[in-house]
């Protein structure tokens, strides 16, 4: 697993990479901790394209993002998630309360 | 009772870095039945689920072994097995309903749901400070009707 931030325009865009079970997920909740405490007024997405491996952990690392956005004002967009990772999303009903949008 | 076509079996150190090698090798058995990526994916997906609850909930604070069985079975079909020594299920149909956790904000309660739509049948058997065992079972159904 790897995971990297960029600014692209006013926009800050997380990646994470590989695969993102439970062993994976302690680093990526403490970087977006960093991240949403250090960009305090940049709106951020969360890009998945990367993945290639997702189980229940990955619902606790977007729920948590989303949660700390929520308390800045701020909302969460997830991109580009690939299938394997949608389903789950769909199977907890994630896709009706964040917005995923297609891209790379 | 089916025709037993194939087996193995492991033992794993509950340690997290294990997850994954766990989810790999059962894909990989189970990949001689001939299944879609969707499929192999799915079988990736609750065994790491099986595995995960191991580590964290039955092993909480101590590492313990669990052990891994496959079978294939005629008619293509994975049971997969997964078991612990830890702590065990108080109430195990509370534990089955999605959203119930026992754990921290890295956990979200949705494992036995995954596990149950991944799967054509989820059988969980637990006893307090003995143990758990799931059973996993999933029809590989390929790429075209057999
Ligand atoms: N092997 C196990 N040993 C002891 N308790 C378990 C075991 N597996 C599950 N449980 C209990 O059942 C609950 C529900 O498990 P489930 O996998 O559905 O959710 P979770 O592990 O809490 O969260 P998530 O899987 O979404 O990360 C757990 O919180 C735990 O209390
Ligand atoms: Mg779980």
């Amino acid at each position: 697993m790897q995971i990297t931030h960029k600014r692209m325009g006013d926009k800050i865009v997380i990646f994470i990479e590989g695969e993102l079970g439970n062993h994976e997920a302690k680093q990526i909740l403490s970087y977006q901790e960093n991240i949403v405490s250090l960009y305090i007024d940049s709106p951020i997405v969360l890009n998945l394209s990367g993945l290639t491996f997702m189980d229940s952990s990955g619902l606790a690392v977007v729920l948590n993002l989303s949660r700390a956005l929520e308390r800045t004002g701020r909302t969460l967009t997830v991109q580009g998630t690939p299938p394997n990772a949608m389903k789950i999303f769909k199977t907890a009903g994630l896709n009706k309360k964040i917005e995923f949008i297609d891209g790379v | 009772m089916k025709q037993v076509t194939n087996k193995m079996s492991m033992k794993l150190e509950s340690r997290s870095v294990n997850e994954s090698f766990a989810r790999q090798t059962v894909a990989a058995f189970v990949a001689q039945l001939d299944p879609t990526m969707e499929e192999l994916n799915d079988i990736k997906t609750i065994v790491s689920e099986a595995v995960t609850n191991a580590v964290v909930h039955g092993y909480r604070d101590r590492l313990g072994t669990i052990n891994i069985t496959v079978r294939l079975l005629e008619d293509n079909i994975a049971e997969i097995k997964v078991k612990d020594f830890g702590c065990g299920i108080e109430d195990i149909e509370r534990a089955r309903q999605p959203m119930f956790t026992t754990g921290d904000e890295q956990r979200s309660g949705m494992g036995f749901t995954i596990m149950e739509s991944f799967t054509d049948k989820l059988k969980v058997q637990s006893k307090l400070h003995k143990g758990t065992q799931v059973t996993l079972i999933k029809k590989i159904r390929g790429r075209e009707e057999r």
